[in-house]
């Protein structure tokens, strides 16, 4: 009897081994370490665990540490839930261009970086651009630390995004005009909190999707189209003199960001594969979902499954047949 | 044609085809393997670097972390001992390009301190890496690694940071940071970037961090390799996560130089396959076309075969046989003429041979056969001869064989022969025979036919000169010697004898068909009974004489003087085939000839009825070798004094010239039988009225122009006439005539010889008169009746022909009846 049962465990396992796959196999998401991400990837995982029934794991690894491993195919990692385009252009033209083992999905969120300020004090003051700020009778409207100057809030420092608004209050010639601060972004957030409570203003370093942009209804200023060859970032690594050698005059270019996927769910995991062909996220949500975690300090997964509750008509369009 | 070509070779198109593309195939698959192996073989090599990077990197983070662990303390740390320290511990390092150390984040130290004192001071919280970083080194006590960035130098460089700790009791603090820059390049250079060999191509993609989240990724190297489909290897450091990729320099296609060799070799293998299939197609194709011309020749020849007229044999005689035995072999024969040429089936002959040729009953024929073959054999000659043989059922056959030896490798030989029945053939050239034999008779009887016209025309002029003097001559002594009746019966005799003379030439004319006959519808019983009657007289009473002659005969046309001599020959004849005395029988019957009828097939008679004169003896017979000639004039079995030979000639003329014919059959020993076949008539024979002697006629005036040549008769003539009270004026010649009749043209009658000297003949002259005086009467004289025949056709039916010698009486009654004063008027014709 039991010669038997493993005669026809054998006989299964060497029939349906996919099914068997299928059924055992985890689908692998890849875990970068910013918040958007990690939002995305257990948006995924939660679908795909909670909707497909396939078990889901997690993996923290770098932008080429995860492309390599769905490069691979053998289910290390097979999902990247936030690729930003042209950030990673390099890694995105090697696998899914080159190798053609990593696929797109068709949809996309953007990802846009500007200077904000709160849309109620932008629009009492007819402030619509970043050039409008350099205007006298702005003059002590958007001091934070309260020295009578305007300030501004280009970026925690150390971040590569930094280096470059220093450069662009210079060439925007809103050197004389904003007091430039880089306090750590836990500190400025702080701080920002606190003085527009108090309904006072302030402009700073901001970008979406980000919770920011649901908590203190903010309007982005315009800034010149982004333009390449006014927009010349040399790094404090490469020159010492990277401030006077480098040049930003236009707009930071827009990111477009979606989710990359190893091909070989198109073969193990159809309805996964085809699930992520048709998740279409908006960056709203993502700052939505950004808030209830970075504000309403809840864990990410009560956030991902508090949405997936609040939007079953979306999902369900993902998930059609 | 060219369709037909590519369809017979369309295997080894297809095979071609076929080869080709297992060509492609077969280099598809090669340029995949070595795709492959390129591939591996990168990989490999990548791995290689990759795993010689790591170990480099690592190599420095361990000897950069060795040196910030000698400093223990920077409390009164010098710059002359700092480089001293660097040196010692970073010696032999030439990827070091510069060295910092950061005592609380500002930059203290700097070896080599020449091109850097300017970033002493430099804080590295300015830097594009957070401070939360570097605290966190402090805590973790973690190396940093990140870069590339560009030294002062212009290198491609990476920082290698790593804390400076120092340790009390159990506290730790961190003094400061260790910033090593190493150059990337002679990093890259150490692990085999790029590749001494120049046949790959590196390059790195190394990440930034970035506080938006997406970060950024740099490459270094050659952008290009992204673009080539690169093999890529993750390098994984606890601090870092970069992606070095790897591919050919001239890309992964295989170049001409390598895939040179493989083709040439799957073509060299093609070529080994194809040029095989291509003979092998060839040689199908060639045996096909020779199949198919064998099989229309072997239709060609079958068709052939089965329409020859006879039996095509091939037979073999064993080595050393040169005569036909069973020991033949028949290797061949056409089944159905065998059957028909033998009688035989064709498994019986080739059973045995010898059935073919035993059916030669004859043994001297057979004998004669068989010589034929021997010497055919011997000589190695074709041979030809003709058989008759006898089939199983007596069917009588002549067959007519050629037959072509070979000789055999093993001394045997082999036969190719046709046999063809000529049975038709043999008897066509009998047939031919007999015709040329009776063309050859009927030549010889014309010649003498005409031969005999000649002699009989002098001969009458010279009888009517005899008869004319002899007449007139009795005339003469009616007044001078009237009691003279022995001169009387002197001339008498002479006129009897030219009587018999006339008759002579008669019936040497009638053989001759130029008799001129005088045929009437007669019955033939009343001819055979009265010359029977006179006749009869003549036999010897050993003889017995009988007559059936058949009742109600219909009548028939013919010349009664002549019937009544042919009787008489035959009667004769028969008489003398009796020497010892026999029965001689004369018989008439009616007989119904058909087509069929060998008299209406061989003597060319119509159809119809027919009275039959049967002379019929039991004599000694005629031999049959002579039957044939019997006809011919002056051929006699008889003594050459006992006759003419001109009886059974004058016959068969006189039947031939009266629409019939005459047959004989004759038995040796049994008698001979002589049958004359006259056409019937419509009407039935009745009572001849009996005739009367015609009156002396009585002559009137008349001017009569005579022509003839010969002046003997033309005397004679000349007397009689003038005796008989007609005025004469004669000329010797036609043209004399027509001169004299043109002078004084009151003639009554025109009397003219019909063969003349001179340019106007009888006809001729009577014609040119007849223009000035187309009522005058002529009446045309010849001694040559065919003349007379020829004078009727080119004259007038009311003109009179009259042959030579003719009587006084019958030339005055002519003369009368032309001019009208006769008892019938004028005369129609003598034939008519």
């Amino acid at each position: 009897m039991r010669m038997r049962l493993q005669t026809l465990l054998l006989a299964c396992a060497l029939i349906f081994p996919a099914g068997l796959a299928g059924a055992t196999e985890r689908v692998m998401v890849g875990e970068p370490d910013w918040l958007g991400a990690r939002i995305m990837a257990n948006l995924i995982g939660q679908i795909i665990s909670g909707e497909l029934g396939h078990p889901v794991g997690y993996t923290p690894r770098t932008n080429a540490g995860i492309f390599a491993a769905m490069d691979k195919g053998k289910g290390e990692i097979d999902i990247h839930p936030d690729v930003w385009s042209p950030n990673q252009r390099y890694l995105v033209e090697l696998y899914v261009g080159q190798k053609g083992s990593v696929a797109l999905s068709p949809n996309s969120y953007e990802g846009r970086s500007g200077f904000c300020l709160p849309t109620v004090f932008a629009r009492a003051h007819g402030i619509r651009s970043i050039g409008d700020l350099a205007a006298p009778r702005l003059r002590g409207l958007l001091d934070m630390d309260g020295n009578g100057s305007n300030d501004i809030w280009i970026g925690a420092e150390g971040w590569a995004s930094t280096n470059i608004h220093k450069v662009k209050m210079r060439d925007y010639g809103l050197m004389e005009s904003l007091e430039q601060k880089t306090d750590p972004e836990p500190d400025f957030l702080a701080r920002l909190d606190a003085h527009l409570s108090s309904g006072a203003a302030a402009v700073f370093y901001c970008y979406t999707p980000n919770y920011q942009q649901i908590r203190y209804a903010l309007t982005m200023l315009e800034e010149p189209a982004y333009d390449p060859s006014d927009y010349h970032v040399v790094t404090p690594d490469e020159e010492s003199d990277w401030f006077e050698s480098s040049r930003v005059a236009t707009r930071d270019p827009v990111t477009s960001i979606r989710i990359a996927y190893s091909l070989r769910l198109e073969e193990d995991f159809p309805r996964v594969a085809r699930f992520l062909t048709r998740i279409d996220m908006e960056a709203e949500d993502i700052s939505q979902l950004s808030y209830a975690v970075q504000v309403d300090a809840q864990s990410i997964p009560d956030a991902i499954s508090a949405w997936i509750a609040a939007h079953p008509d979306r999902i369900a369009a993902w998930l059609r047949p | 044609m060219a369709a037909q070509t590519i369809l017979r070779f369309f295997p080894s198109l297809l095979i071609a085809v076929v080869i080709l593309l297992a060509i492609a195939f077969a280099e598809q698959q090669s340029r995949h393997v070595v795709l492959q192996d390129k591939t591996e073989q990168v990989g490999a090599a990548l791995d290689n670097v990759r795993s010689r990077f790591e170990r480099r990197l690592n190599g420095e983070i361990q000897a950069v972390s060795q040196l910030a662990g000698s400093f223990g303390t920077l409390e009164g740390l010098q710059q002359a001992a700092f480089e001293r320290q660097t040196e010692r511990l970073l010696a032999g390092r030439p990827e070091v390009l510069r060295t910092e150390l950061a005592r609380d984040f500002i930059v203290s130290f700097i070896h080599p301190l020449d091109g850097n004192d300017l970033r002493l001071g430099l804080d590295l919280r300015d830097q594009p890496r957070s401070i939360d970083t570097l605290q966190r080194m402090g805590s973790t006590r973690n190396a940093r690694l990140y870069g590339p960035l560009m030294d002062q130098s212009g290198a491609q460089a990476l920082a290698i940071q790593v804390p400076v700790l120092s340790s009390s009791a159990d506290l730790t603090v961190l003094e400061g940071i260790l910033t090593v820059l190493v150059d990337l390049d002679i990093l890259l250079q150490q692990a085999g970037v790029p590749d001494p060999d120049g046949q790959i191509d590196y390059a790195i993609l190394f990440e930034e961090e970035d506080g938006a989240g997406g970060g950024g990724t740099v490459i270094h190297g050659n952008p290009e390799v992204i673009a080539g489909a690169p093999v890529s290897s993750e390098i994984v450091l606890p601090q870092a996560g970069w992606t070095i990729l790897a591919r050919p320099s001239v890309g992964w296609e295989t170049t001409r130089a390598e895939a040179w060799p493989r083709w040439v070799g799957l073509f060299l293998l093609g070529g080994l396959i194809f040029v095989p299939a291509l003979a092998a197609n060839w040689y199908a194709v060639s045996r096909r076309q020779m199949v198919m011309e064998l099989e229309a020749a072997q239709e060609r020849l079958t068709g052939v075969v089965h329409n020859i007229p006879g039996a095509v044999l091939s037979y073999t005689m064993p080595k050393g046989s040169y005569q036909p035995s069973s020991d033949d072999r028949i290797e061949f024969v056409n089944r159905e003429s065998c059957k028909l040429i033998w009688g035989i089936e064709a498994a019986d002959a080739e059973a045995n041979v010898m059935v073919l040729w035993s059916q030669m009953t004859d043994e001297e024929l057979l004998e004669e056969f068989f010589a034929t073959i021997i010497e055919s054999a011997t000589s190695l000659r074709p041979w030809h001869h003709v058989w008759p043989t006898t089939l199983p059922d007596g069917t009588e056959k002549w067959l007519d064989g050629r037959g072509h030896p070979t000789l055999l490798p093993d001394g045997s030989i082999r036969w190719y022969a046709v046999i063809a029945d000529a049975t038709a053939d043999i008897e066509r050239m009998a047939e031919l025979e007999r015709q040329q034999e009776m063309a050859y008779l009927a030549q010889k009887n014309d010649s003498i036919g005409k031969l005999t016209g000649g002699v009989a025309h002098d001969f009458n002029n010279l009888l009517a000169v005899v008869m004319g003097n002899q007449e007139l001559l009795r005339e003469e002594l009616k007044q001078i010697a009237p009691d003279r009746p022995e001169l009387f019966e002197f001339i008498q005799n002479t006129l009897q004898a030219t009587e018999r003379g006339a008759d002579l030439t008669r019936k040497m004319l009638s053989f001759a068909q130029r008799a001129r006959l005088e045929p009437a519808v007669l019955a033939l019983n009343d001819i055979v009974r009265e010359t029977y009657t006179w006749a009869g007289r003549t036999m010897p009473e050993s003889i017995h004489l009988e007559t059936r002659l058949g009742a109600g005969l219909p009548l028939v046309r013919i010349d009664r003087g002549s019937a009544e001599s042919a009787l008489l020959n035959l009667m004769v004849n028969a008489r003398d085939a009796m020497p010892e005395g026999g029965t001689l029988s004369v018989e008439t019957s009616t007989l119904q000839l058909d087509p069929q009828d060998p008299a209406c097939e061989m003597q060319g008679l119509e159809p119809g009825p027919y009275v039959r004169l049967v002379v019929r003896d039991t004599g000694k017979g005629i031999a049959p070798e002579i039957l044939p000639r019997i006809f011919e004039p002056f051929f006699s079995t008889k003594p050459p004094t006992a006759g003419s030979g001109l009886g059974l000639s004058m016959v068969q003329g006189f039947m031939e010239q009266s629409g019939g014919s005459v047959r004989i059959t004759s038995d040796l020993c049994e008698g001979t039988a002589v049958e004359l076949l006259f056409r019937a008539q419509d009407a039935v024979a009745e009572q001849e009225p009996v005739r009367e002697e015609p009156p002396e006629r009585q002559v009137g005036k008349a001017r009569i122009l005579l022509a003839e040549d010969e002046y003997d008769v033309r005397k004679v003539l000349a007397h009689t006439l003038s005796r008989a009270g007609y005025e004469l004026v004669e000329v010797p010649s036609g043209d004399a005539a027509f001169e004299t009749f043109k002078q004084s043209p009151d003639f009554d009658l025109l009397l003219t010889d019909i063969v003349m000297p001179g340019t106007l003949q009888g006809t001729e002259l009577a014609s040119a008169i007849r223009c000035m005086a187309p009522e005058l009467p002529v009446i045309f004289l010849s001694g040559y009746a065919a003349d007379t025949v020829e004078a009727g056709a080119a004259g007038e039916l009311r003109d009179i022909r009259l042959s030579k010698p003719v009587a006084r009486n019958e030339l005055v009654a002519a003369i009368e009846d032309s001019l009208g004063r006769g008892p019938g008027g004028m005369r129609a014709d003598l034939g008519g």
